[in-house]
């Protein structure tokens, strides 16, 4: 069972790196961490918005998103009946609901995502990709 | 009916097992190891259902005797009178007792039980015996509960006429995650395997999830989310959550739970009858068959306080002295204001850490042992501003949310979707490591939802510091060495580096079935590997005697591999 496990050294969405608050300037500024290379392979499953991981409309309501997230839960949740889900999908769903399922957090993320959007229509350059576990 | 033969295995025996690879789903039977009482339910295939011993019960007195050539406990043993639980060849509040050090003050409010619990204060697990035949006979209290699920099991087996060998257990929220490796311990030496231990308030609020679904199913309930305040108080331990439920699914948002419990009751109103400490000043065969009368009679006489205004206490203590003494509720709740202050502040700290208001509330359920007491009930019906829930019984809520986990996690469907059941657990205590000095640095906080992965990074204090130590505690103190040391390993052939240089990244992962990895690696800054392999290291590690590790570990190594955060920006 433990040799199932999956390592999140190894394979981890790049979302979830603390590139951002927990880090002094010099590291918001070059390479995150020692696993980044290791994580390219995820780079592009990961791009997606939490609306996207969420499967809801960037117009859900609280209520929608709630629903979103237990019926997720109940597919990919480790515990779920039938998953073989490795617990990271889970993981990644839960992060997507604790920022959107907080009107601050939420408001806050969309504005990133605005703001990521305009940077990428001026000038390409990889974009900081946002930390839901961090935000609070 | 010939019961099968069951031998405890040895407390020296490795835990761990593999689960067997059986074709067939096995559904787990779900127990409740209280305090004072235990049970056993099972999903029977269209409804929860507690078993009942030969003697027609479905609650069981927690307690072992060693009276006999072989011990027994009390699902098989049928005490001649209640007084022969405290004749000191009983051991019993095993619960209170598993995984605690001698230095902790729950073990030495123990010391008043009338079995010998000794103590020499310096961090190792205290001594515990029984008194038979005026010799003190040594156990532990894996023992105790090993022999306890035994007969619990051969109990199940006989009325479920199969072998029994997945258990889901209840568990108090306080308990750090030493402790759990001593229930499973407990379980192993039975030749149970623990399939997940529930905190207590989680099952509940597994059970009510299940209601909520039933009621919609029956037409009778909405389909919105629901939210609901758990207070469950037994004999030792007082727990609160609160939950999320929507289809089925208990999302839980805040767990707290303290070592208060009944027994503190009992005790703060033994000590206040007048002569406790004169009675009670030696130990020998009278005064513990004193303090056994004592303990039956201040007991009822708080049972009787729950629905009567006063009562007699009148006791004979058989050695020449009698306590006659009218006690009243306003008495007790006098006696116990600290308890009682103590409760009303885990329900206020579980709402704030909940995010939730009392207004925003659905439902208020208030369950275990002391749920009969007028005072917490009121405390919490003023705190939540709600009437109680009452679609439960208190004293089976637990085993039967248990008894639902036990068949959702072995894989059980139920045609009406009476099993269409999910709880999204959470952490009850912060993990974390020591670092900026003496201080706990949380990597996972408290109420994280689990499975759940976080990481910090951390860096050294020395220049051409080439090694780190990362001590693991749990728990909630600010201090390090006030929580629960978990483990410690040593990060060696870090390249020379002005301090504050290289990155020490730690990593903490818990899987849904709660198995905590602390892993950490060393990048140096312009590189993106790992200069030293990543260690990566399952906790606990640390086996017995927490307070003499980490007290060592300082006398050898002192600050000179310290660790600090790196400065948020």
């Amino acid at each position: 069972m433990y040799a199932t496990l999956p390592s999140p050294f190894v394979a981890k969405p790049i979302r979830s790196f603390p590139q951002k608050k927990t880090l002094s300037v010099r590291n918001s500024t070059q390479a995150p961490s020692f696993k980044s290379t290791t994580a390219t392979a995820n780079h592009n499953a990961s791009a997606g918005s939490l609306y996207e991981i969420l499967k809801v409309e960037r117009s859900a309501s609280l209520n929608e998103i709630k629903t979103a997230y237990r019926s997720l839960a109940k597919v990919y949740h480790p515990d779920a009946m039938g998953s073989s889900s490795d617990g990271r999908d889970f993981i990644e769903i839960r992060n997507a609901y604790a920022t959107l399922s907080d009107p601050m957090e939420r408001a806050v993320y969309d504005m990133s995502l605005e703001a990521r959007a305009r940077r990428v229509r001026t000038r390409v350059r990889p974009t900081r990709r946002w930390e839901t576990d961090q935000c609070w | 009916m010939a019961e099968p033969a069951y031998t405890v295995a040895s407390d020296s025996e490795t835990t761990g097992e593999e689960k067997s690879s059986s074709a067939f789903p096995e559904i787990a039977i779900g127990i409740d190891i209280g305090t004072s009482q235990c049970s056993v339910a099972i999903w029977n295939g269209s409804q929860v259902e507690l078993l009942r011993n030969t003697r027609n019960q479905k609650l069981m007195r927690s307690y072992v005797t060693f009276k006999d050539e072989i011990p027994s406990g009390g699902v098989s043993y049928q005490l001649s009178h209640e007084h022969e639980m405290l004749s000191g060849a009983a051991i019993f509040n095993m619960k209170r007792l598993i995984g605690r050090v001698d230095t902790d003050p729950v073990v030495h409010a123990s010391k008043s039980l009338p079995f010998l619990v000794q103590t020499l204060d310096i961090g190792v697990r205290p001594f515990i015996a029984a008194l038979v035949n005026n010799i003190w006979r040594s156990t532990t209290p894996e023992e105790v509960l090993a022999i306890y699920l035994v007969e619990l099991r051969v109990m199940a087996e006989s009325r479920l006429k199969r072998p029994i060998r997945n258990v889901v257990l209840s568990i108090p929220v306080s308990f750090s995650r030493f402790q759990l490796t001593r229930i499973e311990r407990a379980c192993a030496m039975a030749g149970l395997h623990v399939l997940r231990l529930m905190p207590e308030p989680t099952a509940v609020a597994l059970l009510y999830a299940q209601q909520q679904q039933q009621l919609i199913h029956d037409n009778m309930g909405s389909g919105s989310e629901k939210i609901a305040l758990i207070f469950n108080m037994g004999a030792g331990y007082c727990d609160v959550a609160v939950t999320a439920t929507a289809g089925g699914v208990s999302h839980i948002k805040a767990l707290t739970g303290s070592t208060i419990g009944g027994e503190d009751f009992l005790q703060n109103m033994m000590r206040h009858l007048p002569d406790y400490d004169n009675l009670f000043s030696s130990r020998g065969v009278n005064e513990i068959k004193s303090m056994g009368l004592l303990r039956v009679a201040t007991q009822d006489a708080i049972h009787k306080l729950s629905f009567e205004e006063s009562v007699q206490i009148d006791v004979d203590l058989g050695n020449g002295s009698r306590i006659c003494r009218k006690v009243n509720r306003e008495e007790f709740e006098e006696v116990n204001q600290k308890i009682f202050e103590k409760c009303e502040s885990l329900v206020i700290q579980c709402l704030l850490d909940a995010k939730v208001q009392a207004d925003d509330l659905t439902d208020v359920i208030v369950v275990g042992g002391c749920s009969y007491i007028p005072k917490l009930r009121n405390l919490v019906k003023s705190i939540c501003k709600r009437e109680l829930y009452k679609g439960m019984n208190p004293f089976e809520a637990a085993v039967s949310g248990t008894a639902l986990e036990g068949a959702v996690a072995s894989g059980i469907s139920d045609p009406f979707g009476n099993l269409d059941l999910l709880t999204i657990q959470a952490t009850p205590l912060g993990i974390g490591i020591r670092a900026n000095g003496n201080s706990f640095v949380p990597i996972i906080p408290r109420n994280t939802t689990m499975p759940a992965r976080k990481e910090l990074v951390f860096t050294t204090v020395r220049d051409n510091q080439t090694e780190v130590l990362i001590v693991v505690y749990e728990g909630e103190a600010l201090k390090a060495e006030e929580n629960h040391l978990l483990g410690y390993f040593k990060i060696t052939g870090l390249p020379p580096a002005p301090k504050g240089v290289p990155e020490i990244n730690v990593c903490m992962d818990i899987d849904a079935s709660n198995v905590l990895r602390v892993l950490a690696g060393v990048v140096l800054p312009g590189s993106q590997q790992p200069v030293v392999p990543v260690m990566e290291v399952r906790m606990p590690t640390v086996d017995d005697g927490h307070g003499w590790c980490a007290e060592a570990l300082h006398r050898a190594y002192g600050s000179n591999l310290d660790l600090v955060t790196v400065q948020k920006k």
